[in-house]
């Protein structure tokens, strides 16, 4: 197994901060962004709760014309100003079948600050179990 | 439980920062408004149910992660 690479543990510029947490886990807040050659799928790894860590995939991969409205709270939240872009990814459970990405909770971070959502989008007909390819 | 009765219009302030209002009574529903900071999430907790598990069956289901202090 190839491993996973992120920068320096001890580098803070790579550390994103979540003020809320993740949903479900308000004390899950801080978080590292781990990647690894020849896989699509990253791993979000939470630096305040040993073990527990969320594989994530980048949403074109489950729904190529993925486009969620955000809205301007979630903007404001991250310290976004302007059309400043934000990076969104998509949580996604590996089952027997494949992965599947939940397009209803995307995470949603701020490259520039590092900051870092969780967003539950109003939309119902946004699948949690989109199958990625 | 803290338990506070309202009337239509009438409101609470949670932690100096959050508002919420008794917009609409009517037999067995009420519609409520929420003044919040943007970096306060408000969501309805039947779907905030349905993503937490979401995630929790995402955090189990993955392999291994490297222990903490393995770049």
């Amino acid at each position: 197994m190839a491993r996973w690479l992120a920068a320096s543990e001890t580098d803070p510029s790579s550390i994103l901060w979540f003020e809320e947490g993740i949903v479900g886990v308000p004390r899950a807040r801080r978080f590292q962004l781990l990647e690894r050659a020849g896989s699509a799928v990253r791993l979000l790894r939470c630096l305040d709760i040993e073990g527990f860590a969320l594989p994530v995939v980048e949403p074109a991969r489950a729904d190529p014309d993925y486009r969620p409205r955000l809205g301007r709270r979630v903007r404001e939240a991250l310290g976004a100003e302007g059309n400043e872009p934000l990076v969104i990814l998509v949580v996604t459970v590996l089952g027997p079948e494949g992965p599947r990405a939940n397009l209803r909770a995307p995470i949603v971070i701020h490259p520039r600050t590092r900051r870092g959502v969780q967003v539950i989008l109003e939309d119902p007909s946004l699948p949690l179990d989109a199958p990625v390819r | 439980m803290l338990i506070l009765t309202r009337k239509r219009n009438e409101s609470v302030v949670v932690a100096n920062a959050i508002r919420i209002t008794v917009v609409e009574i009517s037999p067995g529903q009420v519609r409520l408004g929420f003044e919040a900071p943007a970096d306060v999430s408000i969501y309805r907790e039947e779907l905030y149910r349905v993503i937490a598990e979401a995630n929790r069956a995402a955090v189990e289901r993955r392999e291994p992660a490297p222990p903490a202090g393995d770049p």
